[in-house]
């Protein structure tokens, strides 16, 4: 039995309504209790900051698509090597290569090291979904899970076309359980398999692929009602058509229109939230869109900010990378997903003296910043997409702190802000408690997890604690001590342990008449067998949804 | 890494019959049946004679060796540890064919902890195409998005039939596609270097005008006006064909093929695959790997190090040496994981010139020299787990015949014995 009582810390705990209380706080057995014994251990956490572990929403961080990344990088694991940590008890742990997609073992130190105990992978084909297993098994020190493609499926598409509403819940559940899947994600709906023909992508919603009747609409719609039916933890997880295009905003809009009243997650909100186009400059359209967000509380977002710095592109969205290799000239990975999805990979560097890539800064503050409701809009870069998950600190500074923010802005390349709000002068910080919700109680709440991202007695024990420092970002960088189920895994720095993290997955039951028709979907077109399609024997049992 | 998702045992038949996935080529086929009578393979289905070389009669060695004479495993993996631990950081391990995934695992794992050296196939076999990709990037597909998407097949200097023997039915010109009605091959022959006799359009063209064919091809896709040389002519009418088509599978291979093509060349058809994806034409290169799951050996160590060959942990976290790649260093001792003779020849030699310790299938039959050798299995017959498509499509692999020792076991016991010496983890 382990108890550990933290005590004297200032407890920043949103989901129970605790904003900086003085208390103690008791772990027994890797959960949080109300008390322990008076005689258990302690650890002294006066005049600390004590939040919950972090929970990152959408991340890529263990996939086939993030080791097509590694590949890429070469120069950048050579400049970044990390050797094998010492832990507390003499051990020692695995080296690794860092850079904007560090190796599982350093992902999974540096995951820690900032104080966040779950990660998501956000974009798993499933046809590759026991790669991803297997990188998670090579991440320790957090909790994992993934979101399985499906906007793009070839059954699923049939079903839509043959007007199979039923057949596709069931297909998608199945999906779920067979890939040890978290969540459905989508990505360019429709668009990846128009990538593969001669239609090249889908650009409206309303437009229907060649030969079929599925739409964007058709499909969103389809997934949402199938996830919500199912009570999947999470929502479906929604990367809408024509990212990064100017000009986006109006089909963001539509999307999320098309879903007005079902729970939906639109994920890196940012890069879909572009005026201009067909002629016009680029232009922030952040107002406009976080204005319906705010309206709408069915739906939530994670911004997907870009930071100032290298970056790798990492998505299955096919057409658009390709859009980029063809406007940049930079190195291009591609890769075909058979009957699923696809995958692009671009190294890349957003510098603050580019006009697209400083607008695309501000649009995510501008979002941030306008938010109303901080536990629906939440926090990332969409790693390694818009930046490390290593500049976390940097951007919970760039929130808090608008000094930082201003001097910032005054030296980007201003060319597009012209109608940003954040030229308006926004003047909003925010507090500790806000940065709790959209970096922990928030992205835990909308992925439906409940025993994560709050200290509330039952709660998993996955605790993070930080010494109070004006430098807001050195704050965030160097917590003072970090808790994994209870076990300090990170303190003063240094990591003393590295558990491997449970796997975070659903399994929702379905009629199990669909199977016939995967099964002979399966014979006709797949290149491996039924019967090896499905992951085997994980160990952690599937999330019951709340 | 664990192979903790592929616990279930696999499904042998009332009729003797059971299902496997084949290592016998990088096709990984999933579809052969075995027939067992006892503990050894009676017969097979489908036909195929890469199966039929990987498969044999099922039964391999089980011995324990230590400097040639017979012993007890536990004296074997004593002997082993103690060469790798009194060789002071100057080990080499090579990752050899034939083991499941997590095997590999373990083995880096003692690589990262003994400050080694990791060799692999790939320094001889793929080298070049590895370090284009990392250069340019890489256009490419799962098999079976060329089955259901290429209208075009340009084998360009390889002939699958050999030593992929079903490629053709299972994921190209022979397959059913799912939106494919009517296909066409082309066979690029270039020096010895042979394509298909069956394509319907052979084009031939010498080793040294293959990068010029190659560069004119490129400058015909930017619509350059400029006349080219005779017999670069057949070039750019080919590229010509190839703009016409919906999806073009350019199909070469990286391994079999002439070791003298350049750098330079390899790139440059990577470049050309990229330069084909444009409005009305898409383009994937698949570059045909052999060995049994060496596409798992690269996936994993990229995963795990960041590099996808020729790493070394001498200043104890993954450096990148490929231009050292084949016989750098000098090393005091080796050990290899997998199958010895299945290495290409120069990574093989830098292995054995070397006290070695050779744990894999054949051991104390390849490898009579060792300082230990331990034979076990093979992934897919007797050993469970993960192997990788040369698509880097992971498919699971079963146990369906006894071998007394599991690699992944052994690697294990190896790691302990090291830890126990002093050498962490």
């Amino acid at each position: 039995m382990s108890m550990l009582r933290i005590t004297g810390g200032a407890i920043h705990d949103p989901a129970n309504g605790v904003d900086g209380e003085i208390r103690d706080l008791c772990i027994r057995d890797g959960r949080i209790v109300a008390e322990l014994p008076s005689d258990a251990p302690t650890f002294n956490a006066a005049g600390r900051v004590i939040m919950p572990g972090g929970v990152d929403i959408h991340s890529h961080v263990a996939s086939a698509s993030c080791n097509h990344g590694r590949r890429l990088l070469p120069h950048e694991h050579a400049a970044d090597p990390m050797p094998a940590p010492v832990f507390a008890d003499g051990s020692v742990g695995r080296s690794g290569t860092g850079g904007t997609l560090p190796s599982t073992f350093t992902t999974g130190y540096r995951y820690a090291g900032l104080g966040y105990t779950t990660v998501m992978d956000a974009a798993v084909a499933p046809l590759l979904a026991r790669h991803s297993h297997h990188e998670f098994d090579d991440t320790p020190c957090i909790d994992g899970g993934f979101y399985t493609l499906m906007g793009n499926d070839e059954f699923l598409m049939r079903q839509i076309d043959a007007g199979e509403p039923a057949k596709a819940r069931d297909y998608m559940a199945w999906l779920l359980g067979a890939t040890g899947a978290y969540a459905v994600k989508v990505v360019n709906p429709g668009g990846i398999e128009a990538w593969k023909t001669g239609q090249r992508n889908i650009h409206d919603i309303d437009e229907a692929l060649q030969g079929r009747k599925s739409t964007p609409r058709a499909i969103l719609s389809a997934l949402a009602d199938a996830a919500n039916a199912l009570r999947i933890p999470h929502g479906i997880h929604i990367h809408c058509n024509n990212l990064g295009i100017p000009g986006n905003v109006a089909t963001t809009l539509a999307s999320m229109e098309a879903l007005d009243g079902r729970r939906a997650h639109f994920t890196h909100l940012q890069f879909h939230c572009y005026g201009g186009g067909e002629g016009k400059p680029w232009s922030s359209a952040a107002r406009e869109v976080i204005a319906r967000i705010n309206a709408h509380p069915e739906h939530t977002v994670d911004v997907g900010q870009v930071m100032f710095g290298p970056a790798t592109l990492v998505t299955a969205d096919g057409p658009v990378e390709y859009l980029l290799w063809k406007s940049s000239g930079r190195k291009w990975t591609n890769v075909d997903i058979e009957l699923e999805s696809g995958c692009g990979v671009i190294p890349y560097m957003y510098r603050d003296t580019a006009a697209v890539a400083a607008l695309q800064w501000a649009v995510g503050l501008e979002l941030f910043l306008l938010s109303e409701d901080p536990w629906r809009v939440v926090l990332s870069t969409d790693h390694p997409n818009g930046g490390s998950f290593a500049s976390y600190p940097k951007l919970i500074q760039l929130l808090m702190d608008k000094s930082v923010r201003d001097a910032q802005l005054a030296v980007c390349n201003q060319k597009l802000l012209a109608g940003s709000a954040l030229l308006d002068g926004l003047s909003r910080e925010y507090t500790l408690n806000e940065i709790a919700i959209i970096t922990r109680a928030g992205p835990a709440r909308v992925l439906g997890l409940t025993h994560k991202g709050h200290l509330g007695v039952g709660a998993d024990a996955d605790v993070t604690i930080y010494d109070r420092n004006a430098d807001i970002a050195a704050m965030f960088t160097s917590p003072v001590a970090v808790l994994k189920a209870g076990e300090i895994i990170v303190e003063e720095g240094h990591l003393r342990i590295a558990p491997r993290g449970a796997r975070l997955h659903v399994r929702p039951n379905h009629d199990a008449a669909v199977l016939p028709a995967v099964r002979q979907h399966f014979a006709d077109y797949a290149t491996i067998r039924f019967e090896n399609f499905a992951v085997r024997g994980l160990k952690t049992p599937p999330v019951v949804p709340p | 890494m664990t192979s903790d998702h592929h616990t279930e045992e696999p499904g042998l038949s009332h009729d003797g019959t059971v299902p496997i996935t084949c290592l016998g080529c990088g096709c990984t086929c999933d579809d052969v049946v075995l027939t067992l009578a006892g503990d050894a393979v009676a017969s097979f289905t489908p036909a195929c004679p890469a199966a039929a070389a990987w498969i044999g009669d099922g039964r391999l060695p089980a011995a324990t060796h230590v400097r040639g004479t017979s012993t007890s495993r536990e004296a074997a993996l004593d002997a082993a540890a103690a060469l790798l631990h009194e060789a002071d950081g100057q080990v080499l391990v090579v990752l050899a064919p034939g083991l499941p995934t997590a095997t590999y695992g373990e083995a880096v794992a003692i690589a990262d902890a003994l400050r080694a050296a990791v060799e692999t196939p790939h320094s001889a076999m793929s080298a070049e195409w590895l370090l284009a990709g990392q250069r340019r990037g890489r256009v490419i597909a799962t098999l079976g998005e060329l089955r259901h998407r290429a209208d075009l097949f340009v084998y360009w200097g390889v002939d699958p039939a050999e030593q992929w023997p079903r490629f053709a039915e299972r994921f190209a010109e022979r397959s059913t596609g799912l939106h494919t009605v009517e296909r066409s091959v082309i066979g690029v022959h270039i020096g010895t270097d042979a394509a298909p006799r069956g394509a319907g359009i052979q084009i031939t063209m010498a080793p040294d005008d293959e990068l010029a064919a190659i560069g004119a091809m490129r400058a015909a896709l930017r619509g350059a006006a400029a006349p080219v040389a005779p017999r670069l002519q057949g070039a750019v009418d080919l590229v010509q064909r190839m703009a016409a088509a919906q999806y073009i599978a350019i199909i070469t291979a990286a391994d079999g093929g002439d070791p003298a093509r350049s750098t330079a060349r390899t790139e440059a058809l990577l470049a050309l695959a990229q330069q084909l994806n444009g409005p009305t034409s898409r383009c994937a290169i698949t570059v045909l790997r052999a060995g049994a799951n060496v596409a798992g050996i690269e996936s994993l160590l990229t995963w795990q190090t960041g590099f996808p060959f020729a790493v070394d942990f001498a200043s104890g976290a993954p450096a990148y040496a490929p231009e050292r790649r084949g016989s750098r260093g000098r090393y005091a001792a080796a050990l290899v994981v997998g199958d010895l003779q299945a290495l290409p020849t120069a990574v093989r030699d830098a292995a054995v010139r070397v006290p070695h310790v050779v744990i894999g299938p054949r051991a104390s039959v390849h490898a009579p020299d060792a300082v230990a050798s331990i034979d076990t299995g093979v992934a897919g017959l007797h050993e469970a787990g993960t192997a990788y498509r040369m698509d880097d499509v992971p498919l699971p692999v079963d146990a369906v015949l006894p071998h007394p020792h599991p690699s992944g076991g052994l690697l294990a016991e190896l790691r302990a014995r090291l830890h126990r010496a002093g050498v962490s983890p």
